[in-house]
């Protein structure tokens, strides 16, 4: 991307802002309510200087990247599973056709009731939300990755297993990482809306407990930085697609 | 030696029919020979090539390779496809060194062997660029490498310059025959392109559609190593052009 295109893609971002500013300073809604970006930054820099909003924010990234590797790494396993075999794909499409449709937050309060209220159900429910775009992308890619690749190989002497992780995955690649974006985006909202039913810590808590106690500025604050994350791990995430794609024809 | 005795293979097609794509085909190829099969489009020769390299099980019938029927693919066969099928992610060099690290050969020795083969195809300054990097004529010599690298004895080679230009294929022609003499491999070579065919071949097998079949086998007469500038001025090799362009006419029009 050329740096006129990197400026261009920060546009949108200033209307929004502007947008925003105008429609607080037009005192369409109490000041009370929707505060200008301005107050909103102001505080935002105030609360970055306290050391428990870093914890705050360390715990939300926390549940946020651990949560989407183990998706990562589950939903790819899925499908290499899936690829493996006829038995094995009409098994493993099977439980995704159930399990993909279901809302899996109504999972989180049992989740809470096995896991607890700490860490572990917020990552659960990162994780099994996310699996799936990773599973279906990376599903998608191994079944369409060019016949004669494979058939090439196999002539070469690989096994059946060999092609599977060493062709069939890595041609698959650009799949899977397109899953993983679709799974990041997921990601950040899910431990976001999981912290907000029920935490006691992270960004999300934040958000509430702003809400309870009717501190509207303080709302605003832990989204921006929610987005902010997002941003920086999907430019973290596209950084990585590039340097994993150097020899592909698409990247 | 390749020995195909009453080889068949039905499809089931998308309406639920079955469909005869090959019909008792008969086939026998010597070691170090160099055999094209050609035909119109749907006669089955590429499916017969997929069948000889184990990626396509047969019907009827049964393919033997020195005596052993043919099970599944192996490093005995190397394929050539049109599409050059190379693996993206790896660089020229790591394409070509695949086979013999599958081999067990250790890197520094199948890079080496993966070097004295860039040689031959003429791209030793190419070793570190990947695929996407290189023209398709480049393409089809890193996947020719690729398939000598591990030393098969016959080459199943699915119309390699089919996607070429005429200027590419020429030397891609000339390079592969120049190869074959020094290592004398068995080919069978699908092709469009009887000027292509009869100038390769030791013999041209011309099969016809529906169901897909073999209708004749011409040995081609001329005497080797053959230049094509001087074939041009040669009679012979433009009746057998000439013969075979009739035929494969014909048999489009008895099928239509």
């Amino acid at each position: 991307m050329s740096r006129d295109s990197k400026l261009l893609g920060l546009l949108p971002i200033a209307g929004l802002i502007l947008l925003w500013g105008w429609l607080a300073a037009s005192g369409m809604a109490p000041k009370a309510l929707l505060p200008s970006p301005v107050a909103v930054a102001q505080r935002l820099v105030e609360l970055l200087g306290q050391g428990d909003f870093w914890a705050h924010i360390a715990t939300t990234l926390f549940r946020l990247v651990t949560g989407f590797l183990i998706a990562l790494v589950a939903g790819t396993a899925l499908a290499i599973l899936s690829a493996s075999s006829e038995v094995t794909q009409t098994a493993v499409n099977a439980f995704v056709r159930i399990l993909a449709p279901l809302p899996k937050i109504a999972l989180y309060p049992a989740m809470i009731l096995i896991l607890g209220f700490g860490h572990s159900s917020k990552i659960a429910l990162v994780a099994i939300e996310a699996a799936f775009p990773i599973y279906l992308a990376t599903y998608q890619g191994m079944r369409n990755v060019d016949q004669k690749l494979i058939w090439a190989a196999r002539s070469a002497g690989a096994s059946r297993l060999h092609c599977l992780l060493f062709v069939m995955l890595p041609a698959a690649a650009p799949s899977i990482l397109t899953g993983a974006r679709v799974a990041l985006v997921i990601s950040c909202i899910v431990v976001f809306l999981s912290e907000m039913m029920s935490s006691t810590e992270g960004l999300g808590y934040v958000l509430i407990d702003a809400a309870r106690n009717f501190r509207t500025i303080d709302m605003f604050v832990p989204i921006i930085l929610i987005s902010a994350l997002g941003l920086g791990l999907g430019a973290g995430l596209s950084a990585l697609r590039k340097r994993l794609l150097t020899g592909y024809p698409q990247a | 030696m390749i020995a195909i005795e009453h080889l068949s293979k039905r499809f089931k097609t998308a309406a639920g029919k079955d469909h005869l794509a090959l019909s008792d085909i008969n086939l026998e190829l010597q070691s170090g020979e160099f055999v094209s099969i050609i035909g119109p489009s749907g006669c089955g020769k590429s499916t017969l090539l997929y069948m000889i390299g184990g990626f396509v099980p047969a019907s009827d019938g049964k393919i033997l390779i020195d005596g052993r029927p043919v099970t599944g693919p192996g490093p005995d066969r190397g394929p050539v496809f049109q599409e050059f099928a190379l693996f993206a992610w790896k660089t020229v060099l790591q394409n070509i060194a695949y086979g013999l690290r599958l081999q067990g050969k250790s890197k520094p020795e199948a890079e080496e062997r993966a070097r004295v083969l860039l040689r031959m195809v003429g791209l030793e300054r190419f070793a570190n660029f990947y695929p996407k990097e290189l023209s398709g004529g480049m393409k089809q010599r890193v996947a020719i490498a690729r398939t000598l690298a591990y030393n098969p004895e016959i080459l199943l080679m699915d119309e390699p310059f089919g996607a070429l230009d005429a200027h590419t294929r020429t030397h891609l022609q000339r390079d592969l025959l120049r190869i074959w003499e020094e290592h004398r491999k068995t080919v069978l070579f699908v092709t469009h392109s009887v000027e292509e065919a009869v100038y390769l071949s030791d013999r041209v097998i011309v099969m016809a559609a529906g169901p897909g079949r073999i209708a004749r086998i011409i040995p081609i007469e001329l005497e080797r190593p053959r230049q094509r500038s001087e074939l041009m001025f040669d009679r012979r090799y433009q009746e057998y052009i000439t013969e075979i362009e009739g035929m494969i006419d014909a048999f489009e029009a008895a099928a239509a």
